[in-house]
C-alpha cells in the first residue's frame, strides 16, 4: 500500500482507493452500486437529492456521492435504516411531482418513480402540492418544461454550464418557491437556450423532455424514415447504448434508403451527421483530383505556337525532391482513404462515414455514391457521441480502421514508408487509439518523448510557446504524424500538441516499438538517419522561427507579424498597370492569386495574398487535408480541394478565395476550388514580382524588410 | 518607374552612346562629304534608330505574355526609356539633322512628339505615383471604383438609416426587441435636419460619379459635419464620423480617377504615335533602300 | 479611421477578381487611337504613293541638270514598265542604272582600250546626292585602278601608285627634271623682268609684266597687249601650235595665248634695217626679209638718185663703220655697189637682230656671208620654232580660275635666265593649295584649301583622243553635255513630251 492509497469497508468488503476518491466511486469500482439521483458521473456531485446517503458511523448519514474516502472508515450502504431514509426521501419527492410524469408516460424511465417503485416506495404519506410553484412552459421548439416534476437536482444546470458551457440555466426562487430557470427566468423559448439538449439528456424525470418532432434536425425528405427505438436496440452495434437515451433522440436517428446510384453526401457540403451503413454497397470517390490550381501549366493543345512558347514558359526548377512526389493518398473522412491516382473506394455495411462532418462540423471531405441499393442510418452527433462511447461501437471502427486505412496512414510516414510488410502488420497490431477532447493537451514542451501519434480524426495543433507568446507550428490533419523521435525514446519533446477539436490519435509506444526492433535490427540504422535529420531540420525551424517582438501598432494591427512572406507594392513606384496580376493570372490558368488592394504600411501597399503565416489558421478544418505546407514555407492548396470554403472563410485577410471552374468536356459540372498564392513555387521567382515593369512588387520577409522601422536590425537567421 | 540612382547606369551608357556616335557621325561625316542617310555611316545610323524604335515597341509585346522568361520586365522597361530616347538622337544623326520631303518631314516629327511624349509620361510616372499615394489613402483598383462607389453608396444610406436606432434608448444593439416605430419628440428638427442634409448633399456626392456639389470641398465638408455632430448628441457621433469617412472616401476616389487618368492618359498620345511611326519608319527603311 | 471597420479581408472581398480581364476605356481608347492613326498613316502613304509624290521614297535629290525628269524614274532606271500604274512601276524599279540608259544622251568615249574593266557610269557619277557638278567624281573611283594599276599588257609601270593628289601622284612630266622647252626661242626672262628697261622708241624707262605678254584670250580680247603694234605687210603667220585644242576660239579663257612678235614684241624689238628706210622689216624667213630689203633699198634708189650720188661722193666722211662679219667691201662708186654694200649692212642688222631670238642652222651661220653674190641658199636658215600650246596636254587647267593666285606665285620666270627653263610648275607647286582628295560631290571646300580631286584636272572619258576634237568643238572643260547628234536631239525632244499613259499631266 503506497502512500496515496486507504482503505475502508464498505458493506463489509474491504477496498483500497486512491485519496480523494468518493464513497459512491469506491462503491461503484468494487461492484457496489449506490442509487443517486442528482449525481452524474459526469458532472460535479452536488449532494443536494441525499438519495445516495450512506452510514458511516457518524452521526448524520452522509451522502457518498460528494463524501471523500477516509481510512478505516466503515460504510453501510444498504442497512435497513439506511433504506427506510431513502424511502422517506423518495416519499418527499413523490408528494411534489406529478406522478406518473410525462416521461413516465411516455417511456417508463422517470428515474424518481422507477427508483422509488424499486425502493418499495408504493404510495406516497405526504399531500401533494396544491399548486405547482410555476406550471409549464413550451415555449421551446425542442424541449417540454414541466416545473411540477422538477425535483431541482441541479443536473440540468450543472450539464448546461459544466459540460456544454452555455450558462443558461440556474435556480431562482428560494425556499418553497425555489425553481429552475432559464436566464433572467425567460421562457425557455426566449431565452439564450441554444437547445442542445443536454439538460434534456441530464433531467432524471419529466422535467425537461423532448418534443417529439420526427426530422426537426435531419431534413424531412422522402427517404427518411424515423427508427423505432426497438430496432435500433436489435442492431448487434447499438448494443449497450441507452434505450432511454435513444428514445429521448429519437429524431436525431433516421434511416434512409438510397437506390443504386444515388448520391448521398457531396464533396464540399457543409453537413452536420454521420451515416452508418446497414446494407448495400457504397463507392466513396472525389470528383475532381486535377490540377487546376497548381502552377504547373497542364494545357492539351499542342500547336506550334504554344510548342514554341511553351520554351519561353517557366520551368519548374529547384522542386525539392520530396515535393515531386505526389501524395499517395487523400485522406478522408472514411474508414478508408484514397489513393491519388485513382481517388475512389468502396464502402460496405458496418461502415461509418462523415464522422468528423459530424463532430466538428467541418464539410463533406468526398462524394458518396450508393453502388448498390443501400439502407443507411443517418445520427446527428449526440447520437454519434454516445455511439463512441460505446464499447461494441468502438471495437467495430477500431477494427475497420486498422484492416482498412492504418497501413497507408503508417506507410505514410516516411521512417516506415519502405520497411516491410511483416514489420508493419506486426506494428500494427500493437498500437492503441486514444480519443482526446477539444483542448486536451496530448503531449507537452519538455516532456519525455515515449510514443509517435498517427492522426485517426480530427486535427492537432502543434505549437511552441516562446516568449510567453503561443507560437502555431502546424495544424495536423488526419493521416499526419507527430512526435516519431519518441520512437527512439530520444530526448524530450520540442513542442506542445494538443486536440484542436475532437481527435483520435494512433499511439505507437516506444517500448513496443523497441521490441519490435530486436527482430529488424535494420530498421534501426534507417530511423537514426531520419532521426538526425530531422533534428537538423528542427534547428533550422528552430532559427526560422525566431520572431522580434517589438511592437508597432499598425504592424501588429494588420497581423504583419504573423507573416512570413509578404508581397508588397512600392506605391512610390507602382503606375497601378495591373501587370503583377495579369502574369499571376496567367501563370495560374486564368484565376489571380493577387489583389491589388489591401492596408497600407509605410509606403508599401500590403497585397492581399498570402502572407505564409506562421500561424496557418486556414489550415484548421480542411476535410480532405489539401491546404498544406510542404517542407517549404509556401502554403498550397493540392489539387483534391474539394471547395467547401472553410479555408477561405478562416483566412482572416481574406487571401484565399473560392474560384468557380466552368465545366469541361470530361467534368459535366462546374467545380469549386480555393485558390491562393503558393509564391510560384515551382518557379525561381514570382510571377508577379517578375513581370512589374516598375520594380514595384516584392516578396519580402516582413522582419527583415521592415526592419528599419521597426527599430531593430534584421535577426540573423 | 522612379528614376533613381539605379538608372545611373543606362544614364551612363546612353551618354556614351551618344558620344560615341556623334562622333563617329563627324568622323565619317568629314570624310565621306555629302551627309545624309544614304551614306555608309547614315544607313548605319539609320538602322540603329530603326532597331532602337522598333525594341521599343517591342515592350508592349512583352508585356502581353509576363511570365515567359526572356528577361525581367522591369529590365525591359528601362531599356525602353533610355534605349528609346537614344534612339532620338540616333535618328538626327541618321538624318544629318535635316528632314526633305513629306515623309521624312512626318518621321522627323513622329520621332520627336513620341520622344518627347515618353519624356513626359516618364516624368509623370516618375511623380504621380507618390501624389496619388500621399493624396489618396483610400486607394482602391481603379477598374473597380464603380463598384466601390455602389458599395459606399449603400454603406452609407445603411449607416444612415441606423441614426434613430443609435439614439433610441432601449437596451443597445445586440438586442432581440426591435423598435419599428420610433419617437423622440425631442431630437426630431435635428434628425430631420441630418437625413435632408444626407439626401440632398450626401446622396448627391457620394452616387454620381462626378459631382459638382459643395460636399467635393473638404474644408466646407469637414465643417458641415463637425456642425452636425454638434448638432446631435453624443451617441450619434459614430453614425455621423462613419458618414463623414464615407464622403472622405468617396472624395479620395475621385481624386483617385483624375490623377489616373493623368498617369495614364499620356499613352493615348504616346503608342498611337509610336505606331505611325513603327509603320512609316518601316515604309521608310523599304523605301530608301530599295530605291 | 474611427468607426468603419477597415481589415484586409473586407477590403479585397470588395473586388471582382476577373476585373482585368476586362479591357478598361482608357485602354480601348488606345487601341482606337493606334487603329485610327495607323490607318490615317497608312491612306496618306497610298495617297502620296498615287500623286506620284516620289519624296516618299527619300531618294535623294536629283542633280539640277537631270531635274527635269526628276519625277520619271523610268527615264534612267530603264526596265520599269512604265505602261502599268504606279504599283506596277514600283513593284517592276531597279536600282541599279544601266549604262545604255545614261548613253542615250551622253557620249563618254573609253579611257583606256586596255583598262582590265570598265565602271559602270552610275559608280563614279553618284546621282540623286542632289549635286549640281556629277562630273565632280570621288578621288576613289580613280584610285580603284590608279592605286594598283595593272591593265590587259600587265603591270602599267605609269601612274601607278596613284592614292591621291598628295599621296603617290608622279611629278608633271613637263617639268621632271630633263625636260626642256623646246621651242627654239631665245628668250631671258629675268632680262625683260628686271626694272629699267628701255621702252618703245628708246624714250622711257619701264617695267614689263607677265600680262604684257602672256594673257588668255579672253583676257586680252578685254584689254589689249601693252605692247601691242600693227601687223606689217608680209608678216608671216606664227605655226600652228603643238598639241590638242583644248581650248577653243569660244571661251579662250584657260590657256593663255599665243606669244605674237608683233603683239609683243615688236614695240621694242624694231626690225628697222636702214636709216634710209623707215619700214620696217616683215617678222618673216630670211628669204622673204631678203627681198624685201633689196626691194626696199632698190626703191629708194630709184627714188633719191642725188642722195645716192652724194654718199656715194662723201662715202669716206660719211659710210658707217662695217659691222662685225661684214665681209671687207671696197668703197661704193656707183648706185649699184651702194645698193648691195647696204643691203649687206642692212641684212647683218637684221641678221643680228633675228638672231637675239631665233637660232640659225649650223650650217648657215658663218663669216661668208656674201649675200649679195651667194646664191639663196646661202641665207641663214632659221630653226623652226615650236610653240607649245598645252604643256600637259592630259590636264585641265584654267588660268582664268587661277586668277587669284599671281603668275609668279606658280611661275618662276623672275630667275629665268635660260630659254631652255622650263617654267611650269611642278606638283609642289600645285600641291600648296590643291591639298585635299575628292569625297564626294558638292562638298564644300575646307577653308584654306582648293578644290581638289583628280577629276579637277583630268578625264577619264578620252575626249583628246578623238582627233582633238570635242563634239562640236564643245570647250572641254565645259563639256559635260549632251553632244548634239541629231538622234540625241530627237529623244531629248521626245523626252520632253509627257510619256504615253502616264498619271501625271504636268
Amino acid at each position: 500500500m503506497s502512500n496515496h492509497e486507504l482503505t475502508l469497508t464498505i458493506d463489509g468488503i474491504s477496498v483500497t482507493v486512491p485519496h480523494g476518491t468518493t464513497i459512491f466511486d469506491a462503491a461503484r469500482l468494487n461492484g457496489i452500486s449506490i442509487p443517486t439521483l442528482c449525481h452524474q458521473q459526469n458532472q460535479a456531485p452536488v449532494a443536494v437529492c441525499r438519495i445516495c446517503v450512506v452510514d458511516c458511523g457518524e452521526r448524520a448519514y452522509q451522502a457518498a456521492c460528494i463524501r471523500e474516502c477516509e481510512p478505516d472508515m466503515k460504510v453501510q450502504t444498504a442497512s435497513e435504516p439506511v433504506l427506510a431514509a431513502r424511502q422517506t426521501l423518495y416519499e418527499l419527492m413523490l408528494a411534489d411531482h406529478p406522478a406518473p410524469c410525462k416521461r413516465q408516460q411516455n417511456s417508463g424511465d422517470c428515474e424518481l418513480e422507477t427508483q422509488a417503485v424499486a425502493a418499495g416506495v408504493h404510495d406516497v404519506r405526504f399531500r401533494k402540492r396544491a399548486v405547482p410553484v410555476l406550471g409549464a412552459d413550451d415555449s421551446s421548439p425542442s424541449i417540454f418544461v414541466d416545473y411540477g416534476a422538477c425535483i431541482l437536482c441541479d443536473r440540468c444546470i450543472r450539464g448546461c454550464s459544466e459540460i456544454r458551457h452555455n450558462f443558461v440555466i440556474a435556480r431562482q426562487g428560494k425556499g418553497y418557491q425555489t425553481a429552475i430557470a432559464f436566464d433572467a427566468n425567460q421562457p425557455m423559448g426566449n431565452s439564450s437556450c441554444v437547445s442542445c439538449g443536454e439538460c434534456m439528456v441530464s433531467c432524471p424525470t419529466g422535467a425537461l423532455t423532448n418534443k417529439r418532432v420526427l426530422a426537426q434536425n435531419l431534413g424531412e425528405t422522402a427517404n427518411a424514415f424515423s427508427v423505432d427505438t426497438e430496432e435500433l436496440l436489435a442492431l448487434p452495434v447499438f448494443r449497450g447504448v441507452s434505450g432511454t437515451f435513444l428514445e429521448l433522440n429519437a429524431g436525431a436517428v433516421v434511416k434512409r434508403y438510397y437506390k443504386a446510384g444515388e448520391t448521398i453526401v457531396r464533396e464540399g457540403d457543409n453537413g452536420s451527421t454521420a451515416f452508418y451503413i446497414l446494407e448495400g454497397d457504397a463507392e466513396v470517390f472525389i470528383q475532381t483530383p486535377r490540377a487546376h490550381v497548381t502552377t504547373a501549366p497542364d494545357k492539351q493543345d499542342r500547336g506550334l505556337f504554344a510548342v514554341m512558347s511553351s520554351f519561353l514558359q517557366p520551368k519548374a526548377q529547384h522542386k525539392r525532391e520530396e515535393e515531386n512526389r505526389p501524395p499517395e493518398y487523400i485522406r478522408i473522412d472514411a474508414p478508408v482513404d484514397l489513393p491519388y491516382a485513382n481517388p475512389i473506394a468502396a464502402l460496405g455495411a458496418g461502415d461509418l462515414f462523415g464522422e468528423m462532418t459530424c463532430m466538428s462540423f467541418y464539410p463533406r471531405s468526398a462524394t458518396v455514391r450508393a453502388k448498390t441499393d443501400c439502407v443507411m442510418l443517418e445520427m446527428l452527433r449526440n447520437v454519434l457521441d454516445v455511439m463512441q462511447k460505446n464499447k461494441t461501437f468502438r471495437a467495430q471502427l477500431e477494427a475497420n480502421y486498422r484492416s482498412r486505412a492504418l497501413v497507408t496512414h503508417l506507410r505514410s510516414v516516411p521512417i516506415f514508408h519502405s520497411l516491410s510488410e511483416e514489420f508493419i502488420h506486426d506494428l500494427r497490431d500493437r498500437v492503441t487509439l486514444l480519443r482526446f477532447a477539444p483542448g486536451q493537451v496530448i503531449c507537452a514542451e519538455e516532456d519525455v518523448a515515449d510514443a509517435l501519434y498517427l492522426v485517426r480524426i480530427g486535427f492537432v495543433k502543434v505549437s511552441q510557446m516562446r516568449r510567453e507568446e503561443e507560437l502555431v507550428l502546424a495544424y495536423l490533419p488526419r493521416g499526419a504524424y507527430f512526435g516519431e523521435m519518441g520512437l527512439l525514446g530520444e530526448g524530450r519533446r520540442t513542442a506542445t500538441c494538443s486536440a484542436l477539436d475532437h481527435v483520435e490519435l494512433v499511439r505507437i509506444g516506444a517500448d513496443d516499438f523497441r521490441a519490435m526492433l530486436n527482430q529488424f535490427p535494420d530498421v534501426r540504422f534507417q530511423l537514426e538517419q531520419v532521426a538526425r535529420q530531422r533534428s537538423a531540420e528542427n534547428a533550422q525551424m528552430q532559427g526560422r522561427r525566431e520572431s522580434n517582438n517589438n511592437p508597432l501598432d499598425q504592424y501588429l494591427a494588420q497581423g504583419l507579424m504573423d507573416a512570413q512572406s509578404l508581397l508588397v507594392l512600392d506605391l512610390e513606384k507602382c503606375t497601378r498597370c495591373d501587370q503583377c496580376v495579369r502574369a499571376c493570372a496567367d501563370a495560374h490558368d486564368g484565376v489571380t492569386r493577387l489583389l491589388r488592394d489591401g492596408l497600407r504600411f509605410d509606403h508599401y501597399l500590403v497585397a492581399t495574398s498570402c502572407r505564409q503565416c506562421r500561424d496557418p489558421l486556414c489550415m484548421v478544418g480542411c476535410p480532405v487535408g489539401s491546404i498544406r505546407r510542404r517542407n517549404s514555407l509556401e502554403v498550397i492548396i493540392e489539387d483534391w480541394c474539394v471547395g467547401c470554403g472553410l479555408c477561405a472563410s478562416n483566412c482572416p485577410y481574406g487571401n484565399i478565395t473560392i474560384h468557380s471552374f466552368p465545366p469541361t468536356a470530361d467534368r459535366p459540372k462546374p467545380v469549386h476550388k480555393a485558390t491562393s498564392c503558393d509564391l510560384c513555387h515551382e518557379l525561381e521567382e514570382p510571377s508577379c514580382v517578375y513581370a512589374c515593369p516598375h520594380d514595384a512588387a516584392h516578396r519580402v520577409k516582413p522582419d527583415e524588410f521592415f526592419a528599419h522601422l521597426l527599430g531593430q536590425a534584421p535577426d540573423a537567421h | 518607374m522612379r528614376i533613381d540612382r539605379t538608372h545611373l547606369p543606362w544614364l551612363a551608357a546612353t551618354i556614351v552612346a551618344i558620344f560615341v556616335l556623334t562622333a563617329a557621325y563627324l568622323l565619317c561625316a568629314e570624310s565621306l562629304g555629302w551627309r545624309s542617310g544614304g551614306t555608309p555611316v547614315g544607313l548605319a545610323l539609320g538602322v540603329l534608330a530603326l532597331g532602337l524604335m522598333v525594341f521599343a515597341a517591342l515592350l508592349g509585346l512583352r508585356k502581353r505574355f509576363p511570365i515567359w522568361r526572356i528577361g525581367r520586365t522591369t529590365t525591359w522597361m528601362r531599356a525602353h526609356l533610355w534605349l528609346g530616347f537614344l534612339a532620338l538622337p540616333v535618328a538626327l544623326l541618321h538624318a544629318a539633322f535635316h528632314a526633305r520631303g513629306p515623309l521624312t518631314i512626318a518621321l522627323m516629327a513622329l520621332t520627336v512628339l513620341v520622344v518627347v511624349s515618353g519624356l513626359i509620361g516618364a516624368w509623370l510616372q516618375h511623380t504621380l505615383p507618390v501624389k496619388m499615394m500621399r493624396e489618396v489613402q483610400f486607394e482602391t483598383i481603379y477598374d473597380q471604383i464603380e463598384r466601390i462607389r455602389g458599395n459606399l453608396l449603400r454603406e452609407a444610406d445603411e449607416t444612415a438609416g441606423k441614426l434613430e436606432d443609435t439614439l433610441a434608448p432601449g437596451p443597445g444593439i445586440g438586442s432581440t426587441v426591435t423598435l419599428t416605430m420610433l419617437t423622440l419628440p425631442e431630437l426630431q428638427p435635428e434628425i430631420a435636419e441630418f437625413h435632408s442634409f444626407y439626401r440632398e448633399e450626401v446622396r448627391e456626392f457620394i452616387g454620381v460619379e462626378r459631382p459638382r456639389v459643395k460636399l467635393s470641398d473638404r474644408v466646407w465638408s469637414e465643417k458641415e459635419f463637425a456642425r452636425l455632430r454638434r448638432l446631435l448628441p453624443p451617441e450619434a457621433a459614430p453614425i455621423v464620423v462613419s458618414v463623414e469617412e464615407i464622403c472622405e472616401e468617396k472624395r479620395q476616389l475621385d481624386r483617385q480617377v483624375l490623377l489616373h487618368r493623368a498617369l495614364h492618359g499620356w499613352l493615348l498620345c504616346h503608342i498611337p504615335l509610336s505606331a505611325a511611326l513603327i509603320l512609316l519608319v518601316c515604309i521608310h527603311a523599304v523605301g530608301a533602300l530599295r530605291y | 479611421m474611427g468607426y468603419r471597420r477597415r481589415t484586409s479581408k473586407l477590403i479585397a472581398r470588395r473586388h471582382d477578381l476577373n476585373y482585368f480581364k476586362y479591357t478598361p476605356g482608357l485602354r480601348r481608347w488606345q487601341w482606337r487611337a493606334t487603329l485610327l492613326v495607323a490607318v490615317i498613316a497608312l491612306l496618306w502613304v497610298t495617297a502620296m504613293g498615287i500623286r506620284g509624290r516620289n519624296a516618299m521614297f527619300s531618294a535623294g535629290p536629283v542633280s539640277s541638270p537631270h531635274a527635269i525628269f526628276a519625277k520619271r524614274c523610268e527615264t534612267c532606271h530603264t526596265g520599269m514598265s512604265g505602261m502599268g500604274g504606279t504599283v506596277t512601276r514600283m513593284v517592276t524599279f531597279k536600282k541599279g542604272v544601266p549604262d545604255a540608259a545614261c548613253l542615250h544622251c551622253h557620249v563618254a568615249p573609253a579611257h583606256q582600250a586596255a583598262q582590265l574593266f570598265t565602271p559602270s557610269c552610275g559608280s563614279c557619277h553618284v546621282e540623286h546626292t542632289g549635286s549640281t557638278h556629277l562630273k565632280q567624281v570621288a578621288d576613289s573611283t580613280c584610285t580603284q585602278c590608279h592605286a594598283n594599276l595593272s591593265s590587259t599588257h600587265g603591270v602599267v609601270p605609269i601612274a601607278d601608285r596613284i592614292h591621291s593628289f598628295t599621296q603617290g601622284h608622279p611629278e608633271f612630266a613637263a617639268v621632271r627634271p630633263g625636260t626642256e622647252d623646246t621651242s627654239h626661242i631665245l628668250f631671258d626672262h629675268a632680262a625683260h623682268l628686271q626694272p629699267g628697261l628701255l621702252g618703245p622708241g628708246g624714250k622711257s624707262r619701264l617695267q614689263m609684266t607677265c600680262a604684257d605678254c602672256h594673257q588668255t584670250n579672253a583676257a586680252a580680247a578685254a584689254a589689249s597687249w601693252r605692247f601691242d603694234a600693227p601687223a606689217q605687210a608680209g608678216d608671216e603667220m606664227p605655226a600652228a601650235r603643238q598639241g590638242v585644242l583644248f581650248d577653243g576660239p569660244e571661251t579662250g579663257r584657260a590657256s593663255m595665248s599665243q606669244v605674237r612678235f608683233q603683239q609683243n614684241c615688236r614695240s621694242c624689238h624694231t626690225l628697222q634695217f636702214d636709216k634710209h628706210v623707215d619700214i620696217e622689216a616683215p617678222h618673216a624667213s630670211p628669204e622673204r626679209v631678203h627681198q624685201f630689203v633689196l626691194q626696199q633699198l632698190q626703191k629708194f634708189v630709184a627714188a633719191h638718185p642725188e642722195v645716192i650720188r652724194e654718199e656715194v661722193t662723201h662715202w669716206n666722211t660719211m659710210h658707217p663703220e662695217p659691222l662685225p662679219g661684214q665681209p671687207a667691201m671696197p668703197p661704193p662708186r656707183n648706185p649699184g655697189e651702194w645698193l648691195r654694200w647696204q643691203t649687206i649692212h642692212a641684212e647683218l642688222i637684221l641678221g643680228k637682230k633675228c638672231l637675239l631670238c631665233h637660232q640659225a642652222s649650223a650650217a648657215a651661220l658663218s663669216d661668208e656671208l656674201a649675200l649679195v653674190a651667194q646664191p639663196p641658199n646661202m641665207l641663214p636658215s632659221i630653226v623652226t620654232t615650236v610653240e607649245k600650246e598645252k604643256w600637259m596636254p592630259n590636264a585641265v587647267f584654267s588660268h582664268e580660275a587661277h586668277q587669284a593666285v599671281q603668275c609668279e606665285g606658280c611661275h618662276a620666270a623672275r630667275t629665268s635666265v635660260n630659254s631652255t627653263d622650263v617654267l611650269l610648275p611642278g606638283i609642289a607647286t600645285c600641291q600648296r593649295c590643291h591639298r585635299d582628295a575628292a569625297q564626294s560631290q558638292d562638298r564644300p571646300v575646307a577653308a584654306g584649301h582648293a578644290q581638289s580631286g583628280c577629276f579637277l584636272c583630268h578625264l577619264y572619258h578620252a575626249w583628246n583622243k578623238q582627233g582633238g576634237q570635242t563634239p562640236a568643238g564643245v570647250p572641254l572643260d565645259q563639256l559635260t553635255h549632251v553632244a548634239h547628234d541629231p538622234a540625241v536631239t530627237a529623244f531629248n525632244a521626245q523626252a520632253m513630251r509627257p510619256l504615253p499613259h502616264s498619271v501625271e499631266s504636268r
